[in-house]
């Protein structure tokens, strides 16, 4: 690689790099900055990532590739990048007065949050598998510091440790798996390992179900979704939702991007274990979400039921529908939102150093704080998937796709699945609009209640007008999809 | 105009909600309640006024055209568009819709009026026109959408407003769950609803009303289709009205969602949102037109309901429970007709319905406020002489439900009875000739133990009776002027021709051009015609309606000792306790798994509240099984992840 | 007998196992984040087995680079690790069991 490479792929990567830039910043002035000056490098990480976003508009029109095809810039990256930048924004803006409530130092904090966002754009563009698993890696090893950030608690620090071990577990079968691919292919270029792929050739049948069951590890998909209810509990309230919405899309980017340019030949083998994998994943995070009493803990495994709806959109793109794709896409975008609103309403309920975690929590919300109250039930009208949110929509989509892919019983056992799931979620409705029981609410915070607006409204705009962010999807698919 | 009929509500729903159910208005301006109160009944009744006169100007528009050009099409936007698929937000305004539209719009402002004087003194005075608004805003949208989707988000608009406004005491554990059962129960058929939406979209590849109609209706495109496909978008969409318009079985929630207030039950219990359903399936009139078996579903579900419902209806003591079982029965009635394919006589009695049921229940509403919340037709009696005005209105919505001649109920069944004679379905005819009897027997029932005889109401109750405000009073005066002469509209033409007027029927060349009917004429025998048909019912309307006074005005006692009996007192209790349907729903799911869940007995039963029936308690079970799996330990999460990339590992190697 | 990569790739098959059955079965956190490493090293020595066989520089540079990311891990692990200690003053994994159901 030229030295002229380097330089010119170095440009065109600016949104990792501001990213990575205004991490180093913030460690490197918060030693030098004293007192409650302190909290306003908060600015500067907005900043950041309105760089990054704007840096990142680029990607949405042009294709270009990066350091000898190690990175491919395309609008399926851009879009991805999109969801990151978002949930990072807002995960930030919601962390500024929960870290304040949970006594927890912030710099750091801001600065790992953007170090796992580099990541995950990182591994949204990898084409190769050296910077598939050093995004990864830098993506997961920042998370994990996150889930353990409040050391004071010991459930944080449990959550932590139980990530780092079973997500190094992971990493060691997704790491296994890609020698065995290179030590068949010895390449571990994603586009010459598919011309080379061999579908008798045990190694590579070995290695790519090992790198994927490596990615649903990540996505908290059955069967390797045990750990996600237990570290979404354990880790503070705004990381858990950073958590289930950011690193979920960047493992179905990844995922997405191994299954459709590297071992494309499998579709046939795959296809159904990932049906099963689907069928499974939602009923399990259905099952696991009913029986809740924390309103945290029920949509930690709500979140696992999401992941299987949008792997219904997965099998059908691999039978060829195109709109499957872009379904999956569409259905992350939407999920971002509705789910980030919900941790943000729970991180804005927490005060004095205690989350707000029962459903006894947000017993009489409607009564005392109103626009709250409303705000909870669009993101848990839309997570139910009703009309007229942006989760209606998305679910529509995906539906739709498992039906034109053939895949009926994919689609009613995803009806079925989301016809449970009004019944926990409407039950915090339940709480919030009929409880009795008198609880302390926290006074008004600017910040988390700005960041709440938006998504709110997000929410509802989006699934009104769902055309034109829909066509963004349609966009970021169509330029991806192998022809 | 179309946008602004539809959005009005909308608006008055955002401003009663937003500004004053969430408090602002108080945080922002404060003042006293009474204003706040008088802006917020303006407010939400005023949007309605809008709507109605809207709809009204758009009716004379539609009437002035040439009756094959009846339809007015609005486009605003396009919501969803994508490949082959694509979605406009777009409103029709044809004779179907807007009938329906009159109905809604104008029947909504009255309950509107009603419900100021109803609601004065609740506290969430604003919450409850906030609600209010929205469901007419949402019914319009099911009304008005000119494609499947578009239908969809209203017909789970409405649902939910329903939802919301049954649960509305929401205080009270039972009426909140009253709400969810209803919702719950509705989902059932909005599962069929949206599968029958897929597989018309598969079929025909548009959801707009005009692509998929005019592909369905074309016989060259139908010649592909093969006719078991039609019969099961049929059956799909009706598995949806099933729920929406509480027919067997899904009708167990109607009963239970008279916990909400009386007007709420009168505009979306009786008058609109049940309706929805028959709505639904006058404008699918070509897949049923097109469907034998369906129809013959149809027909005999429908009445089963009717028979059913009514059965029940003799025996309740509750006076909103009669009516609910009322209801459903009358809903069976109007299923019949859609059946057998006489669509305009089920929109028909939809409307006159509509008028009969609302002034029933309002009146209903007028008695429970006047007794100060009593609803138990044993502790009244003699009401007459304490509220004149609202028993003689109801006494008037009591015959034209009957159906006695020439009141607007008369002429509605009679069309249904006729074209299920004329067409053929001579046991359903019977059926609902028997319903006819049932139904004169338990309304007259209803009305003398309300309002006639001596008293039963206790003496503290009775120094507080007064007859209704004039928000209340006015709404009973125009409901029963409306069922008295709402069914001149629609006189059948073979009664027209007596008095010689060649098309009395003009409500049914009106509905027409809007629905598909075959043309071909059914060759069955007439052992009777038309004129005995009508004597036959009127018949058997006085019948019930003697039975009725013998027993529970001249002679009390007889029927006391009747019900001694045996035979009779297994009977009544058989109504009593509805057919032992709950005891049923028991028996065949709840106790099987509940002996399961025994025989499995590791898990400790855990009741979440609101599991109401065996399926959520075996869901349960499944969920504590997969708990106990999470038990927290590292080592098991480690050993299960490793089993699990096991499999995956050896079924894609040998797989290959 | 010569040794070729199919004597190095069962030996990093049996190691992998070995660090999986670690993780699944010692009870001392410190051991689990060991058998964790253990883990990572069987698929570096596959890497570079493969690398020998395929006389390509590619696998010794990503086991370099894996060998960096797991140093980072660990690194986490232990400042975890010793955090645990501090709150709960055992080493046990079994007691790590606050969040569950």
């Amino acid at each position: 690689m030229s030295i002229s490479e380097i330089l010119r792929s170095t440009l065109l990567i600016g949104p990792e790099i501001s990213l990575i830039l205004t991490g180093i910043i913030l460690i490197i002035f918060d030693p030098l900055i004293n007192g409650k000056r302190k909290n306003e490098l908060f600015w500067i990480v907005l900043i950041g990532l309105v760089i990054a976003f704007l840096l990142n508009l680029e990607r949405l029109h042009t294709e270009a590739s990066a350091f000898s095809g190690a990175l491919s810039l395309d609008v399926f990256s851009g879009y991805f990048n999109v969801i990151f930048i978002i949930s990072s924004f807002f995960a930030v803006i919601l962390s500024r007065e929960y870290l304040i409530t949970m006594n927890l130092k912030s710099n750091e904090y801001y600065a790992l949050i953007l170090f796992s966002t580099s990541g995950m754009m990182m591994l949204s563009s990898a084409k190769e598998f050296m910077s598939i698993f050093l995004g990864f890696e830098i993506m997961s090893i920042s998370v994990y510091i996150l889930s353990g950030f409040n050391r004071e608690s010991i459930r944080s620090t449990e959550a932590g440790i139980k990530y780092l071990i079973l997500g190094g577990f992971s990493s060691a079968i997704l790491l296994y798996g890609i020698a065995l691919i290179y030590g068949a292919s010895g390449t571990i270029f994603l586009d010459e390992i598919t011309s080379k792929f061999d579908v008798q050739n045990p190694l590579y049948l070995a290695g790519s179900a090992l790198i994927i069951t490596g990615f649903i590890f990540k996505i908290g998909a059955f069967p390797l979704h045990q750990w996600v209810p237990d570290i979404y509990e354990g880790a503070p309230m705004t990381v858990t939702g950073f958590m289930s919405v950011g690193v979920k899309a960047a493992a179905f980017a990844i995922l997405l991007r191994v299954l459709l340019e590297g071992v494309y030949q499998m579709d046939a083998n795959l296809i159904y274990v990932l049906w099963l994998i689907s069928a499974f994943t939602m009923t399990i995070g259905n099952l696991g979400a009913i029986v809740q009493k924390s309103i945290k803990r029920m949509l930690a495994y709500s979140s696992i039921a999401h992941a299987g709806y949008a792997l219904i959109g997965v099998v059908a793109t691999l039978r060829g529908e195109e709109i499957g794709l872009s379904s999956v896409l569409y259905y992350l975008f939407a999920y971002t939102f509705m789910n980030l609103g919900a941790f943000g309403v729970l991180a804005y309920l927490s005060r004095d150093g205690k989350e707000c975690d029962n459903y006894e929590d947000v017993s009489g919300l409607w009564s005392k704080k109103p626009l709250i109250a409303i705000a909870l039930s669009i993101f848990l009208f839309s997570l139910a998937g009703l009309p007229p949110t942006i989760g209606f929509f998305a679910k529509y989509r995906v539906f739709l796709s498992a039906i034109k892919a053939d895949f009926y019983w994919l689609a009613i056992i995803g009806i079925l699945n989301s016809v449970i799931s009004a019944y926990y979620y409407l039950r915090v409705l339940v709480y919030a609009y009929m409880g009795e029981e008198e609880v302390k609410f926290p006074s008004f915070k600017p910040a988390s209640a700005f960041a709440i607006t938006v998504l709110t409204i997000a929410t509802l705009i989006l699934g009104i007008f769902p055309f034109y962010s829909w066509d963004f999807a349609l966009k970021a698919a169509a330029s991806f999809l192998p022809n | 105009m179309l946008a602004w009929l539809v959005l009005a509500p909308l608006i008055g729903s955002v401003i009663n909600g937003l500004l004053f159910a969430s408090g602002f208005w108080k945080k922002l301006i404060g003042g006293d309640d009474r204003t706040e109160r008088r802006i917020v009944s303006f407010v939400g009744c005023g949007v309605i006024l809008i709507s109605a006169i809207l709809t009204s100007i758009l009716f004379f528009r539609l009437f002035s055209l040439d009756p094959i050009q009846r339809q007015i099409f609005e486009e605003l936007f396009v919501w969803i568009s994508s490949g082959d698929f694509s979605v406009k937000i777009e409103f029709l305004f044809d004779s179907l819709s807007c009938v329906m539209a009159l109905v809604v719009t104008w029947i909504s402002l009255i309950i509107h009026v009603f419900s100021i004087g109803y609601m004065h003194e609740d506290r969430s005075y604003s919450r409850y026109f906030a609600y209010l608004n929205i469901f007419v805003f949402f019914m319009l949208i099911l009304i008005l959408g000119n494609s499947f989707p578009l239908m969809f988000v209203g017909w789970e608009g409405v649902g939910l407003a329903s939802y919301l406004l049954i649960g509305f005491w929401y205080e009270d554990k039972e009426k909140a769950s009253a709400g969810r059962k209803a919702f719950v129960v509705n989902r059932i058929g909005d599962f069929g609803f949206i599968l029958g939406i897929f597989l018309i979209f598969f079929i025909f590849g548009s959801t707009n009303f005009q692509e998929v109609f005019g592909k369905a209706s074309d016989p060259s495109f139908m010649n592909v289709v093969p006719g078991v496909v039609i019969t099961i978008i049929a059956l799909l969409l009706f598995v949806g009205a099933v729920g929406k318009s509480a027919q067997f079985p899904l009708y167990v929630w109607l009963p239970d969602a008279m916990a909400g207030p009386i007007p709420v039950s009168a505009l979306i219990h009786a008058a609109t949102m049940v309706t929805a359903g028959a709505y639904m399936i006058a404008r699918c009139s070509v897949f049923y037109t097109q469907s034998h078996t369906a129809q013959i579903v149809v027909v005999s579900i429908a009445a089963f309901t009717a028979l059913l419902a009514a059965t029940i209806a003799i025996t309740q003591n509750d006076i909103k429970k009669v009516l609910a079982y009322s209801t459903i029965s009358q809903l069976g009635y109007m299923f019949m007709a859609l059946g057998v394919g006489a669509y305009a006589a089920g929109m028909f009695h939809l409307v006159t319905h509509a008028f009969f049921k609302a002034l029933l229940f309002l009146g209903s509403g007028s008695v429970i406020h006047a007794l100060g919340g009593e609803q138990d037709i044993r502790n009244m009696g003699g009401l007459r002489k304490f509220i004149p005005l609202t028993s003689f209105t109801f006494l008037i919505g009591t015959l034209a439900i009957t159906g006695i001649p020439f009141l607007s109920g008369f002429f509605s069944k009679d069309e249904i009875l006729g074209s299920l004679y004329e067409s053929g379905y001579v046991i359903h005819w019977i059926v609902a000739l028997m319903t006819v009897c049932l139904t004169a027997l338990y309304m007259i029932r209803l009305y003398i133990v309300t309002f006639e005889g001596r008293t039963r109401v206790s003496n503290n109750v009775k120094s507080h009776i007064h007859e209704s405000p004039l928000s209340m009073t006015i709404p009973l005066l125009i409901l029963a002027v409306l069922s008295i002469f709402g069914g001149y509209i629609g006189v059948p033409d073979f009664m027209g021709k007596v008095i010689g007027i060649a098309h009395s029927n003009v409500f049914k060349d009106f509905i027409m051009p809007s629905v598909f009917v075959k043309e071909t004429v059914t060759s069955v025998p007439h052992l009777f015609g038309h004129w005995s048909i009508t004597v036959l019912s009127i018949i058997s309307a006085f019948i019930g309606v003697l039975i009725a006074i013998y027993f529970y005005a001249i002679k009390p006692s007889i029927r006391e000792s009747l019900i001694k009996v045996p035979i009779f007192s297994f009977l009544y209790s058989f109504s009593y306790r509805k057919w032992f349907v709950d005891e049923a729903f028991d028996t065949i799911f709840v106790r099987p798994f509940n002996a399961l869940a025994v025989e499995s007995g590791k898990f400790d039963l855990k009741r979440i509240d609101g599991a109401v029936n065996g399926i959520s308690e075996v869901v349960v079970k499944a969920a504590t099984l997969m708990r106990s799996a999470q038990s927290g330990l590292l080592r098991l999460y480690a050993a299960f992840m490793a089993l699990g990339v096991l499999a995956i590992l050896l079924y894609i190697i040998y797989s290959a | 007998m010569v040794v070729g990569v199919e004597h190095y790739l069962v030996l990093s098959a049996i190691l992998f196992i070995i660090g999986v059955f670690g993780v699944i079965t010692r009870k001392n956190l410190i051991i689990v984040l060991m058998s964790l490493e253990l883990m990572l090293n069987a698929a570096n020595l596959a890497f570079v087995a493969f690398s020998r066989a395929l006389g390509d520089m590619t696998g010794q540079v990503f086991m370099i680079m894996a060998i960096t990311v797991a140093a980072a891990e660990v690194a986490v692990g232990l400042a975890f690790v010793v955090s645990i200690y501090t709150h709960r003053e055992t080493l046990d994994i079994d007691v790590l069991k606050m969040l569950k159901g």
